[in-house]
């Protein structure tokens, strides 16, 4: 789809369209008449620091004139409709100096300008002063008050393991379950795992975990920003129940060729990036590899045949028009492949034999994502109207924001068995048009928007090599989605967001309208209330039972007439209260209503489609408490305590989710010396999460049908438990203390800095319960605990230059 | 699930993760569970009753014996238990049987094996009593139902109900087919119609059987093809080896209870249809079985026909051993894996081993499953000599030599 921002009047299709395909075309096809006339041209640059970091929300002016403009995550900023000749053009950034230039703006053209601003006495580094700016802008301008967003400086303060993990640090936020240690995945205020709406420069991305769960597929040094929204999120993101995260890359402004180098014990990456020579664009890559496969044996075990990789792309470039074109790309696969003797399997041959290795047996797994996205940003200048036909228009107001998306997201997975005699797979694509249209007219900023995607998914399982195929699943739905946001401030104390999205799935036949609303009330300039109210819709479905406490891949299946779209309800109140311009408090209540939930059918008849889910029932309710101290000064960090309950009901039977857990609370701190040390500390505690009981065992005994006799040619008894009531018991108590430390050397006059660092990992190796081994077929019966992680220290070392 | 969590579980604790508090956990009175299969085919239906496994007893598994199964793999059988099959006929004037009682093999054979073994006789449906005249016992009628009863001693009542599934049995065929298993893929098709919602299509295999469940008619079997349900997902065709292929129309019943063991993500226990209990009361009709002679052609030093020149009397099956086929069908971790036949004048019995440099070691198993090691060879060889030690029953020296 192409953007027709320069059409004319004159050029307009005069084609008479239907009033739907009228809108569709409107948020597309958009009228700037600036460019039309002749008495004006456009102002576009860069703010930047003084280290070169872009700087967010500055605010871009032209005394005297009625044009002002705020600069994005990358820094950028364009001005339009100045009349021709001198103007000062002034920039104001919070924490640093402000600055004047004197342009001369070119009729009917561009003039390029990049500020870098000197930091002001009172901001320690850029970064902290961009944090704390954007979340006092976040308070003053944002109607939602489940949202947080965190840099990547926040999260690469976190003790982590290896390296920092931006899905690691989001569990660390309100709301937000970790369900253990070998997880990245996350329970969001009750909701299931599946339920996440996960964005990279907002393409969705379906399976962004690595080692089931244990890492994140965001390299810390690509991500630029992060922001998460626990509830009550707005129309403008849909598709998914329980809360959206939405990365942002970095993007390298300075020029010449920058980079970050990381190692850890686990895996090292490699990112470069550069702003073009020409100032009007950057080119971003990165890249990671784990070698557990190769440094597990160092620590004599057998060798653990598993590795991951990550490669990712981001460029952007400035247009003629003013907008911005940028290219997103990111490829990871896990693989774990080889022969089960690395795994230290064998086979007994008889009680009294010897033991006969048979390694030759292999095995693959492999999953991953794929994903590529073309993202085109214009500003509209003042005049512009969405044409209507017949002569009418909307009007745009003073100032416009387009943004047109086309993108591919690929995810799928392969679970081989004995080469090619079993094997499961998983197949999604989804190729979506996606576009918005936001504009500021008064005390309205609409947003009008459309999304678009054409699903392909294959799910089955299959023996390769004997021909059979034992399910075979295949949807190719298409999903249409527009919506209508308004932000709207009515009185200068109460800000209101509203608006509806309207779906249609067409493999369930279903079209839906889901409205949404938030209210802040500001009871004075640092402190106001918060509501929020919605619906949310759900059509793809992960195929994973919530109850086994390891995530290690996804499979997902779409909406079709036998899986209803899932639908849930979110109602949230809440305060919010800022003590000094970096340290705030909020308080959340929040209840989520689910009208229909599935979870993976243990009787799925592979023979029969639609019987893959059962439906279920449930909500969850609870407190959020986040109180955060911003990166201004030496200390910063933040504390966030989730009382939360769910309850869920199949067949009339109520029980508590596997992610229920009573109280949660993480503490995360981190202190900056004049010296250079950056010392960070984590700790966690929560209550336990339900688990079903295992009451005894039986064997599962094999019938032979050749010699009417059972258990003939099996070599091993397989116990299969009997269980108790469903999630009737619970883990103990989970506590953990994190440290790290680490110590910048600059070199080349601070041109290359060098920092290394030490994390310890559950400082006093806390036991924690992974999940548990029963045993009844010893007397007297035992059940054994397999921890989380023990205490795990592990070095890094990050050169930036 | 367990093939899927074993390697992950496996790297995490690679990573770090440990086992700790190890505890006693109470003992309960676990449920009765009740396994049978009604064999369309058979006339006798065997019913195993036993109880969970609570920890009440120390179940470390004895050799097993396919003749005493449930003690010999460590379960805890129930004995002096009331098992009723009763023949529900669709037909409601057809004249209704008195419940067939089960007998438990303890009772009635003299070395007492058999504990918690019932069993049923039947009769198979071509021969079902006519109505006009009195009956006792059930008869395996295809689309009619079967009910099973069982109440222990101390009065715990389970049932459950199959239907046979509704196969047109042509002919149960069986054909004997010759398969190398380096060049060599068995094609099986069948034609018969059927109202079962699954055939279990099964090869047996001393690692265990390799087991589909599938709906179309024909499985295609390549020669190297690899079994993903046994432990260590090992060579399904070993050569030497007599393997039977088996086809059957089976139940609902059967088909829950063993399909969830291929469900990924599923740890949880198998559907189970007993009421008040657990365990599997299902039905089978067979519909095919073939026998596979597996071979290979003698490529490595070791593979080749050998004779005893010392003959030895086997105790468990009288005879004197004669010949041993040996093949070697893989490479493994430095070793040589080692499969054939072992012939005495009364007995074939498989052959698994391994080499190792010119080691030699291999087990003899009954019934040609590597469960149930009959005896056991240490060598080495030497040349065309294989010389050693053959313990168990009748332990000696033998020496084989190459043919």
């Amino acid at each position: 789809m192409i953007v027709l921002a320069r059409l004319s009047r004159a050029a307009r299709p005069t084609r008479k369209l239907s009033s739907c395909a009228r809108l569709l075309v409107a948020l597309v096809v958009v009228e700037t008449p600036v460019l039309a006339q002749t008495a004006t041209g456009s102002v576009r640059g860069l703010v930047l620091g003084t280290d070169g970091d872009s700087l967010r929300g500055a605010s871009i002016s032209v005394p005297g004139r009625r044009v002002s403009a705020s600069s994005d995550e990358h820094g950028r900023f364009s001005l339009t409709g100045l009349a021709p000749g001198p103007a000062s053009i002034r920039v104001r950034a919070l924490g640093h100096r402000p600055a004047d230039r004197l342009v001369t703006v070119i009729e009917n053209g561009w003039v390029e300008v990049i500020f870098r601003l000197e930091t002001s006495p009172v901001a320690l580094r850029t970064v902290r002063t961009e944090a704390a700016d954007r979340e006092r802008q976040r308070f003053k301008t944002e109607v939602g008050a489940s949202s947080v967003s965190m840099s990547g400086a926040t999260i690469a303060a976190i003790p982590a393991v290896g390296e920092p993990d931006v899905l690691r640090a989001v569990q660390l936020l309100p709301g937000v379950l970790a369900r253990n240690d070998f997880s990245a995945g996350y329970n969001v205020r009750g909701g299931e795992s599946d339920q996440n709406l996960i964005l990279l420069d907002g393409i969705p991305i379906y399976n962004p975990f690595h080692l089931g769960g244990l890492f994140g597929m965001f390299m810390d040094e690509t991500v630029g920003d992060v922001q998460l929204l626990t509830g009550g999120f707005p129309v403008t993101y849909g598709g998914r129940l329980s809360s959206v995260l939405d990365v942002t890359s970095a993007e390298e402004t300075r020029r010449g060729v920058h980079g970050t180098v990381d190692a850890s014990l686990l895996s090292s990456s490699v990112a470069l990036g550069s702003g073009l020579a020409s100032g009007n664009g950057s080119v971003n890559i990165g890249a990671r590899r784990t070698y557990a496969d190769l440094v597990a044996p160092v620590f004599g075990r057998d060798a653990l045949p598993y590795h991951f990789q990550d490669a990712q792309v981001h460029a952007t470039r400035l247009l003629s028009t003013g907008g911005t074109l940028s290219l997103t790309g990111y490829a990871g696969q896990d693989i774990l492949s080889g022969g089960l003797s690395a795994l230290g399997d064998s086979v007994d041959v008889g009680s009294g034999g010897f033991r006969a290795n048979l390694s030759a047996g292999d095995y693959h797994f492999d999953w991953g994502n794929q994903i590529l996205g073309l993202t085109l940003q214009q500003p509209l200048g003042p005049g512009s109207e969405i044409p209507l036909g017949g002569g009418a228009g909307i009007g745009l107001g003073d100032s416009a924001w387009l943004v047109q998306r086309a993108s591919v997201s690929h995810y799928s997975t392969t679970l081989g068995f004995a080469r090619g005699a079993l094997e499961y797979s998983n197949r999604v694509t989804e190729e979506r048009l996606a576009g918005s249209l936001r504009w500021h007219t008064g005390v309205h900023a609409p947003t009008v928007g459309y999304e678009f995607s054409q699903f392909q998914i294959r799910y089955g399982s299959q023996s390769p090599r004997t021909q059979v195929t034992l399910q075979s699943i295949t949807q190719s739905p298409s999903v249409g989605a527009l919506f209508l946001d308004d932000r709207w401030q009515p009185a200068a104390r109460l800000l209101l967001r509203y608006g509806a999205r309207v779906e249609h799935v067409t493999s369930a036949g279903w079209t839906g309208v889901s409205p949404r609303g938030q209210a802040k009330l500001f009871l004075n300039r640092d402190l106001a209330l918060t509501a929020s109210a919605g619906q949310y819709t759900q059509w793809i479905h992960g195929l994973r039972n919530e109850d086994v406490p390891l995530r290690v891949f996804d499979f997902w299946i779409a909406s079709d007439k036998s899986i209803q779209v899932t639908k849930a309800q979110h109602f949230g109140a809440g305060l919010e209260s800022w003590r000094r311009a970096d340290r705030f408090l909020r308080l959340e209540g929040f209840y989520k209503n689910y009208d229909r939930l599935y979870e993976p059918n243990p009787s799925d008849d592979p023979a029969v489609e639609g019987d893959e889910f059962v439906p279920t029932t449930g909500k969850s309710y609870g407190l959020d408490l986040y109180a955060r101290q911003l990166e201004t000064g030496p200390v910063s960090g933040w504390l966030a305590y989730t009382f939360a309950v769910s309850r869920r009901t199949r067949d009339g039977v109520s029980y508590a989710p596997a992610q229920d857990r009573s109280h949660n609370l993480n503490v995360v701190g981190s202190y900056r010396t004049a010296s250079r040390w950056l010392l960070g500390a984590h700790f966690a505690l929560g209550t336990g999460t339900p688990y079903t009981d295992i009451l005894g065992q039986t064997i599962r005994r094999n019938y032979d049908g050749t010699t009417n006799r059972w258990d003939t040619g099996t070599p091993n008894r397989e116990l299969v438990p009997v269980e108790g009531e469903r999630n009737g018991a619970r883990y103990p108590l989970f506590h953990r203390l994190d440290i790290s430390a680490s110590r910048s050397y600059a070199w080349r006059g601070g041109r290359t800095v060098v920092t290394p660092s030490l994390q310890i990992i559950n400082v006093y190796n806390q036991r924690n319960v992974f999940t548990y081994n029963f045993d009844y077929a010893g007397n007297p019966p035992t059940r054994e605990a397999i921890s989380q992680f023990p205490i795990l220290p592990t070095v890094g070392v990050r050169v930036e230059f | 699930m367990t093939r899927v969590r074993r390697p992950i579980l496996t790297a995490l604790l690679v990573l770090g993760a440990c086992r700790f508090d190890r505890v006693v956990v109470p003992t309960g009175q676990g449920p009765l569970v009740v396994h049978v299969v009604i064999n369309r085919g058979e006339f006798y239906q065997y019913v195993l009753v036993e109880r969970a496994l609570t920890g009440r007893v120390d179940t470390d598994s004895t050799t097993f014996d396919p003749d005493n199964p449930i003690v010999s793999s460590g379960g805890t059988p129930v004995s002096d238990a009331r098992v009723e099959l009763l023949w529900i006929p669709n037909n409601p004037n057809q004249l209704r049987c008195r419940p067939a009682i089960g007998v438990e093999q303890r009772t009635v054979r003299a070395d007492g094996r058999g504990a918690g073994v019932y069993a049923v006789p039947s009769f198979p449906s071509f021969s079902f009593p006519k109505p006009s005249t009195s009956c006792d016992g059930i008869s395996v009628v295809p689309g009619e139902t079967i009910q099973v009863v069982v109440t222990d001693p101390t009065g715990l009542r389970v049932s459950a109900s199959t239907r046979i599934p509704l196969a047109q049995i042509v002919a149960a065929r069986q054909t004997f087919d010759t398969l190398d298993r380096t060049r060599d893929t068995l094609k099986v098709e069948w034609t018969t119609t059927t109202e079962a919602p699954h055939y279990l299509f099964q090869v047996g295999s001393p690692f265990g059987p390799f087991s589909l469940f599938v709906t179309d008619r024909r499985v295609i079997l390549p020669g190297d093809l690899r079994n993903p349900f046994a432990r260590g997902q090992p060579a399904l065709f070993l050569p030497g080896f007599q393997q039977t292929v088996t086809v059957g129309a089976v139940d609902q019943n059967y088909w829950d209870y063993y399909r969830t063991r291929f469900l990924p993500g599923y740890a949880g226990p198998p559907i189970s249809h007993v009421q008040g209990g657990a365990g599997l009361v299902g039905s089978i009709v067979p519909l095919e079985r073939r026998t596979v002679e597996v071979v290979k052609r003698f490529d490595a030093p070791i593979e080749g026909r050998y004779l005893a020149s010392t003959r030895v009397f086997d105790p468990y099956y009288p005879g004197f051993v004669e010949s041993l086929t040996l093949y070697a069908y893989a490479d493994s971790a430095g070793a040589t894996l080692l499969s054939g036949s072992f012939q005495s004048d009364t007995l074939r019995t498989g052959v698994i081993g391994q080499m190792r440099g010119s080691r030699v070691t291999f087990a003899l198993v009954r019934q040609q499953s590597a469960r149930d090691t009959l005896r056991s060879f240490a060598g080495e060889l030497d040349g065309r000599s294989l010389r050693g030690t053959l313990s168990g029953g009748g332990a000696g020296a033998i020496e084989f030599r190459k043919q």
